[in-house]
């Protein structure tokens, strides 16, 4: 198959990756260095790759990705990158998901190591056994083993939880599908998890050791015996065994291996013996100190010499010719998902590596670690050489020998932490940048701690490593919000009346998670000043319907209901007579008002509350609280029936009309339906409520059914309206409406730091006894009326404000200050702010609400209103800005 | 994400629960015998330790129940959870 | 009750193919949140463990079953044509206090599973005090995943263990961003119980993550 690099057709095998393809076919400059502009090619096989990133952008696209994981699929074109890639401009169209996954063991690697751990649980019979493995899974394994292949671990959390990103599709088709979702996230609880991560190859520090064509050992060998990539002439630089095998590996694979540079002395085995037999020339006490550019600025040549175990450069060398200079510099365990839970690693002198400490006991104790990331094995023949690299001395030697090449971090950079007295390797870590790049520290921490311990004169060890932390690889966001995107974001919460709403030109707001028309647009050029103006019109004049289904309704009932209640509000509830309804606030135990509403009494031990919008999941949990932990004993039982029951509001000088036509055996005159009653009745066929209550201050119904029946008594009482010229409105009229009465709206004027006394509501507080002379019931929040904090002077307090010019606006939270105060210097004293603000209809002109301090006993008095660089004064006003008698309410 | 085990309906994801922060700080019996000072302890200030502690978890999207759990804080490891409320 | 004036939260919605995997509203399905006092004890048929669920016999021998939500809370539920459920379980429940032995006893009657022959539930006459019963038939609706695929569809927005959902069990949790019931009505067939305000989120969550097994 082809793929495109650069603009330029590769040839593919099935199985390869980019690098693997661009290897086989001599592409060895694939990207440029992100500071240095140096040429760079492939250095590994996995995710330890810090040289060959290529950009995707064929298919939605991908700014970066190691070459090396990029499997080759009909129609790929990538290209190389230049230190950075660019996000895509055009939107995604693929699909993404998240999966949930339980199981008893879960198994981290689908190597040698970790197939053996899963197998061996089938075997003990653990229950639910899953492996998960980065790539295509090689070996075949009991199917009684759910495996996730192409799919990595990105970080383990609490209590066995583990992410895993699965790449679903690339390695089948270019495109996204609309149908196959491209990456799943998998969130996996598992009972105990295995870490057979195994381990990574470690290069070696040499001057000019990033060119394209140096590459580790075992990576270069396996792309030849894998993928059938060659190389005319190979110096392998080696430090352990696995070296040595690698030798061997690209000698039979039909590479030509010119020298194998062995840093150790006295080497035995058969893989010295297989050297000699192959007629490979191994020197030993040898190692790498250079290499020389070839046009395409990939290795021409290396330098090699004799070197002391301790890194000394003894002369002469001697330049040896090659295309491929593989490095082995050891092997560092891959302990990271170890170490995001806190297990303990070791340097283990032996292995020339950090191991995790098995010996030390932590605290997850169901996280273990096997294989060669645990240092497990049989030790080779010959001991690893504890040797990080030789360089030699020199003017501008230092700065061309990389450690972290993805981040252009040079040896020269390590010196320069270490002579600015930077001695812990989190600090070196940070003023170096190594391994903050893609890399991560896979192949540069351990060099660099190496290169810092042989420079300080102390082990490794004592260096110790720097924090891992996950994700592991990069997870695209898109990947992590999966399908909760666009509309699925978030829960869109529609009442039953909403398909009407939609027909009827209704623009929404999002309150809470509820969906509730902000105001009707009448024509489509209707702006939404213009629409609210007409529909608050159409309330004080005629009569409107606003859809109140959102408002929290709770079922209070039992033998204590009325008790329980008279401890939440701060008025008294017990002597509501059923078939009356009572507004009532309720503050928490600090005295700040909490959540408001209406209290309908259906019986001597059954209530139903309405609480705001906002606050019904807040004020049912807070019964709960209070009964389950304070007063268990008290028999009564809350109840949500938010969702059962659909409002409608019908109100105006004209409701009474509409609602006696659609109810039909209750008589809602002005006699037999008295405000703040209600009654149980049919309204349109349907079983219902009709309340006289009225949040606009005029004369208003509400329509409480079951919401099967909202949407069809909803139309009946619009039909009902036509012939009275019905208006429907929405929030926003309500809160113009509200606010012309002075009535506050929880969560508008109030932030948790009101009491009822600073929002004008001392009316509705118990006093601490009746007028028998009987003391009140304690409630929440009583005691905090008596703070000193809560008695002090100048707090705020809810007044009205009048714009002194008549048709100005002041924006909701603008700041009040004292008319002719110094707005230049700061801190300028804040009197107040404004809550609320709006464009009266019935007053035609500006009004607001807020709060002031001691605004009570400041009516009359001017302010200045400030707003961003603008200003504008206001006088202080009672709330209520209209019929403060109420004498319209009862119509 | 940590697992919270519920008495009720086993462990299950954090996220399906409220938080109540300390556990058996029990409403006082008669707040208007307290002075401003022990009352705002009351009201304002809680523990904060750094270790093992007791705090109270709200099943929300499940049984709907009030429980507490003992939980380190710096680990978040959790223990046997207290079933009877606060 | 006249059926035609009443519009379910979906209006009936159905998706798929019920050979690998469909999702459907049931609607109009009767509901009762009962509530047990502390002292009471349980009457022996009703479920005491969070997540049993036990099939209860009526008169009319519509299929009924009562979950148990949580300690002394249970939600008794019913087949769409059951228009009496409700009227029969909130009659149980009423202002008279009954000493706390013959509110076993009527509880039991009630509550009697299927195979049990019992007195019908119209014949209890005598008032109770169980707690509180609450019609809820509107506060949620049902939409039901049928299939031999059904598991896989809820892997992708159930996060708790879908081994321990066995028949007859159920489940409270987050469907999504969604507080919903699960009850597993038979081997291939789960309930959802969602609350109305949040069906059609929750059908085109389901909808969505059924995609690649239709």
């Amino acid at each position: 198959m082809i793929f495109h690099f650069d603009g330029e057709p590769i040839a593919a095998r099935p199985g390869d990756t980019v690098a693997s393809a661009l290897l086989r076919v001599g592409k060895r400059a694939v990207a440029t260095s992100p500071y240095l502009d140096r040429p760079r090619g492939v250095t590994g096989i996995g995710e330890e790759e810090s040289g060959a990133f290529v950009q995707i952008v064929s298919g939605v696209g991908e700014p970066m990705r190691p070459s090396t994981r990029v499997e080759v699929v009909a129609g790929l074109v990538v290209r190389g990158l230049g230190g950075r890639g660019g996000l895509p401009v055009a939107p995604d169209p693929s699909r993404y998901d998240r999966a949930y996954l339980h199981c008893e063991v879960l198994v981290v690697g689908g190597g040698a190591a970790g197939v053996q751990a899963a197998t061996d649980a089938v075997e003990r019979g653990e229950g639910r056994i899953v492996l998960v493995h980065d790539g295509p899974l090689a070996m075949a394994v009991p199917d009684a083993i759910q495996v996730l292949q192409r799919t990595t671990v990105t970080g383990l959390f609490d209590a066995g939880h583990a992410v895993a990103l699965e790449r679903r599709t690339e390695h089948l088709l270019a495109q996204p599908s609309p149908d196959v979702a491209r990456m799943r996230v998998w969130h996996i609880r598992s009972a105990r998890t295995v870490l057979a991560t195994g381990a990574f190859e470690r290069p070696l520090a040499f001057a000019d050791n990033d060119r394209p064509g140096v590459l580790l050992a075992g990576a270069a060998a396996t792309y030849a015996t894998r993928h059938g990539v060659a190389w005319g002439r190979a110096v392998v630089v080696c430090t352990d065994d696995t070296g040595l095998a690698a030798a061997l590996a690209l000698h039979d694979a039909g590479t030509a291996v010119a020298v194998v540079a062995d840093v150790r002395t006295g080497l035995v085995g058969d893989a010295v013996r297989a050297l000699a037999e192959r007629g490979i020339d191994v020197r030993q006490g040898w190692s790498a100190v250079g290499t020389d550019a070839a046009a395409d600025g990939g290795v021409a040549a290396v330098e090699l010499t004799p070197v002391t175990p301790q890194g000394v450069v003894l002369g002469p060398g001697e330049r040896v010719p090659c295309d491929l200079v593989a490095v082995n510099g050891g092997w560092s365990p891959n302990v990271a998902l170890f170490t995001y839970v806190g297990g303990p690693v070791t340097w283990d002198a032996t292995r020339v590596a950090f191991v995790a400490d098995r010996a030390r006991p932590h605290l997850r104790s169901d996280v273990t670690v096997v294989g060669s990331a645990a240092g497990d094995g049989p030790m080779p023949a010959n001991p690893p050489a504890t040797f990080f690299g030789a360089v030699a001395n020199g003017p501008d030697i230092a700065s061309r020998v990389f450690i972290d090449p993805g981040r252009d971090a040079t040896l020269a950079d390590l010196h320069r932490a270490l002579g600015a007295g930077l001695r812990s390797v989190e600090h070196v870590k940070r003023y170096t940048t190594i391994g903050t790049g893609a890399d991560q520290g896979r192949t540069s921490g351990v060099l660099a701690i190496g290169l810092m311990a042989a420079t300080l004169g102390v082990s490794p060890g004592e260096v110790g490593t720097t924090t891992f932390r996950p994700p592991y690889v990069p997870l695209p966001f898109a990947a992590l919000a999966g399908r909760d995107r666009g509309r699925l974001s978030d829960p869109e919460r529609v009442t039953a009346m909403h398909d009407w709403h939609v027909e009827h030109g209704a623009v929404f707001e999002v309150v809470g998670q509820w969906q509730r028309p902000h105001y009707f647009a009448s024509t489509q050029d209707e702006s939404m000043a213009d629409a609210v103006l007409r529909e608050c019109a159409a309330v004080r004049t005629g009569v409107g319907m606003m859809d109140a289904s959102t408002l929290g309704k709770i079922d209070v009932r039992g033998p204590d209901a009325a008790t329980f209640l008279d401890r939440l509000y701060t008025n008294v509830m017990s002597k509501l007579q059923p078939g009356r309804a009572r507004y009532g606030v309720m503050c928490g135990a600090d005295g700040m008002v909490l959540d408001d509403g209406v209290v309908l009494r259906l019986a001597g031990d059954h209530f139903l509350v309405t609480t705001t919008t906002g606050g019904a999941a807040r004020v049912l949990e807070w019964m709960e609280e209070w009964l389950q932990t304070e007063w268990p004993d008290l028999r009564v039982w809350p109840t949500s029936v938010t969702d059962q029951i659909a409002t409608v509001v019908v109100a105006g000088p004209g409701s009474r009309d509409v609602v006696a036509a659609v109810v039909s055996d209750l008589d809602v005159s002005k006699e037999a339906l008295r405000y703040l009653a209600h009654a149980e009745t049919a309204i349109a066929g349907a079983p219902g409520r009709v309340t006289r209550v009225s949040f606009s201050g005029e004369l208003a119904f509400e329509l409480m059914v079951p919401a099967w029946y909202g949407d069809h008594v909803w139309r009946a009482a619009w039909q009902a309206g036509q012939a009275h010229g019905v208006t429907a409105y929405g929030t926003e009229a309500m809160h113009v409406l509200r606010a012309e009465k002075g009535f506050v709206i929880v969560g508008q004027e109030t932030d948790g730091t009101q009491t009822p006394d600073d929002l004008g509501l001392s009316w509705l507080v118990r006093k601490p006894v009746d007028r028998a002379g009987n003391p009140t019931p304690d409630f929440i929040g009583s005691r905090s009326f008596a703070r000193a904090d809560t008695r002090r002077p100048h707090r705020k307090q809810l007044v009205g404000l009048l714009p002194v010019d008549p048709q100005r606006q002041i924006p909701e939270g603008a700041q009040l200050v004292a008319v002719g105060a110094d707005l230049s210097t700061t801190p300028v004293p804040m009197l107040g702010h404004v809550t609320s603000s709006y464009r009266s209809a019935e007053l035609d002109r500006t009004f607001a609400l807020a709060l002031v301090a001691g605004g009570a006993d400041r009516h009359g008095e001017r302010l200045l209103a400030s707003f961003g660089a603008d200003d504008a004064e206001v006088v202080i006003t009672s709330p209520v800005f209209l019929d403060p008698e109420g004498a319209r309410r009862d119509g | 994400m940590m697992l919270i085990p519920c008495p009720w309906c086993g462990p299950s994801d954090e996220n399906e629960f409220g938080y109540g922060g300390q556990a058996h700080v029990a409403y006082p019996d008669n707040p208007h015998a307290l002075d401003d000072e022990a009352w705002g302890r009351f009201l304002f200030v809680r523990e904060n330790p750094r270790g093992w502690w007791q705090e109270r978890w709200f099943h929300s999207a499940g049984c709907r129940r009030w429980f507490a759990v003992a939980r380190h804080t710096v680990t978040n490891e959790i223990r046997a959870a207290l079933p009877e409320p606060t | 009750m006249t059926v035609e004036l009443r519009r379910s939260p979906l209006a009936g919605a159905a998706w798929g193919d019920a050979a690998t995997v469909a999702i459907a509203e049931v609607p109009f399905t009767p509901a009762v949140e009962l509530r047990g006092h502390g002292s009471l004890q349980a009457g022996a048929h009703l479920p005491e463990d969070v997540g049993e669920t036990r099939r209860l016999r009526s008169r009319s021998t519509f299929a009924r079953r009562v979950c148990c939500l949580g300690p002394q809370w249970w939600l008794v539920t019913g087949e769409p044509d059951d228009l009496t459920l409700v009227d029969e379980v909130t009659a149980l429940v009423d202002e008279v206090t009954a000493p706390v032995d013959e509110v076993t006893a009527l509880v039991d009657e009630v509550t009697a599973p299927v195979d049990e022959v019992t007195a019908p539930v119209d014949e209890v006459t005598a008032a109770v005090t169980f707690g509180s019963a609450v019609d809820v038939s509107a506060q949620r609706t049902r939409i039901d995943i049928i299939g031999p695929r059904w598991a896989d569809v809820l892997r992708h927005v159930w996060p708790r263990d879908l081994a321990t959902l066995t028949v007859d069990t159920c489940a409270q949790g987050l469907l999504g961003r969604a507080q919903a019931l699960l009850i597993r009505e038979a081997d291939d067939r789960v309930a959802v119980h969602v609350r109305a305000s949040f069906a059609r989120y929750a059908y085109a969550l389901l909808t969505d993550a059924a995609t690649e097994y239709a």
